[in-house]
């Protein structure tokens, strides 16, 4: 009677030991965060301005577009201590009453942090010791402008840069 | 009660009466005033030794599971009517791979404890159904193969890391409570299969990393303290004495 038990038992255990739960990464997990931008009026510098802008950086073709905003968030390159980014403020858009498709080449550079999240996150990125550099690109610089509010980034709720343009 | 029972269980088998399991308690008492001074009560001899074995379930996990290599030798010895004397030692690999990293846990554990077998057996079967308590201890490392950091934003490809990175010395060690049942197969020779519950009392864990899987805890899960896990025993007594 104990036998035919335990024979039992073992495909019962082995049936068990098959479903473990997935491990999902919750969405509310902070994870590697990305740079916030605020932009401001070069006239009034406490006052946030809307920009259109692509951001492009070196190396990718892929861009990110903003319309009509005043703070954006973009990523930075995790494999490497800085990453170069060209501004392009108003787009294809020649006849903008300012800096029509201007073109500015912005450098961030950092220290990376790499955090251990947990097993279903793995690990992320934080950053500090932020700094930012801007160029033109030969048609006269659009940003003002550019400064360090916060030179670590751990999450995006707050801006890190402020752009004044 | 459990006295009481085992002393019905003599008295019975001397007045060839077959089951004693399905008597009712009235009937026990009547019997038990009747023949109380006419019976000698003649105790018959139980096996005492030291039980050993191994694990199966690890070895059928071993052969199934590309993901994990484990072997473990146990033994209890017998020290009181229904109490025994328990260890276990055990080795055990596992890759854990997950959604964004790839991992390699190695290392061996002990555990040690003591079983309360609940069963009566009949004169001369020696089955238990147990429940038992344990500490156990466990030394690993674990390597990182490879991962890959987390982002949500895929705008940069991602960024894998292929170097691996080696955590040694870890431990874990963890509080457990076994239910089981050993049935005696052919002479001497038992089969058995258990279920452990485990707590984890503290862990030394890599920096910067975490512990994923404690040899013989088996799965550390995120912000729980607890662990399962399962046996499926053969172990063999040796005889010491008999009483």
């Amino acid at each position: 009677m104990l036998k035919k038990y335990i024979f039992g038992c073992l495909f019962f255990l082995l049936a068990l030991g098959a479903c473990e739960r997935d491990d999902i990464c919750a969405a509310s997990t902070p994870t590697t965060p990305q740079l916030v931008i605020a932009f401001f009026d070069a006239n009034n510098r406490t006052e946030s301005k809307v920009i259109n802008l692509t951001v492009r950086a070196i190396g990718l073709d892929d861009s990110i577009t903003i319309k009509n905003d005043t703070i954006i968030r973009i990523p930075l390159r995790t494999d490497t201590t800085s990453t170069t980014f060209i501004f392009t403020k108003n787009p294809g858009i020649l006849d903008a009453e300012e800096d029509p498709n201007n073109r500015d080449r912005v450098t961030f550079s950092y220290n990376i942090n790499e955090v251990y999240i947990d097993r279903a996150c793995g690990f992320k990125v934080t950053y500090d010791a932020l700094t930012a550099q801007a160029s033109d690109e030969g048609d006269g610089r659009w940003i003002t402008d550019i400064s360090i509010n916060n030179s670590t980034i751990i999450n995006d709720s707050i801006y890190q840069v402020s752009i004044i343009h | 009660m459990t006295v009481s029972i085992k002393f019905l269980l003599y008295i019975n088998i001397l007045l060839f009466a077959v089951t004693v399991s399905a008597q009712d308690i009235d009937t026990i008492a009547t019997q038990q005033e009747r023949i109380e001074d006419t019976v000698v009560v003649v105790k018959v001899p139980e096996q005492y030794g030291l039980r050993v074995g191994i694990d199966l379930s690890k070895i059928i996990r071993s052969a199934f599971d590309d993901t994990y290599k484990g072997l473990s030798v146990l033994g209890d010895f017998r020290i009181k009517d229904n109490y025994y004397l328990a260890a276990e030692l055990g080795t055990e690999t596992k890759d854990a791979v997950e959604n964004t990293f790839d991992a390699t846990v190695k290392g061996s554990y002990i555990t040690a404890g003591f079983n309360y077998n609940a069963y009566e057996n009949w004169t001369g079967m020696s089955n238990l159904i147990y429940a038992g308590v344990r500490v156990g201890y466990s030394r690993f490392n674990t390597d990182l193969n490879s991962y890959t950091i987390y982002t949500t934003n895929t705008f940069f490809p991602p960024d894998v890391r292929e170097e691996t990175r080696s955590y040694d010395a870890l431990s874990g060690a963890w509080l457990e409570f076994q239910l089981g049942v050993q049935a005696e197969l052919f002479s001497n020779l038992y089969l058995g299969i258990n279920v452990q519950l485990k707590s984890l009392v503290s862990q030394k864990e890599p920096e910067g990393f975490g512990n994923l899987y404690i040899p013989g805890f088996n799965k550390v899960t995120t912000d729980n303290k607890f662990g399962a896990g399962y046996g499926y025993t053969l172990m063999y007594l040796i005889p010491i004495y008999k009483k």
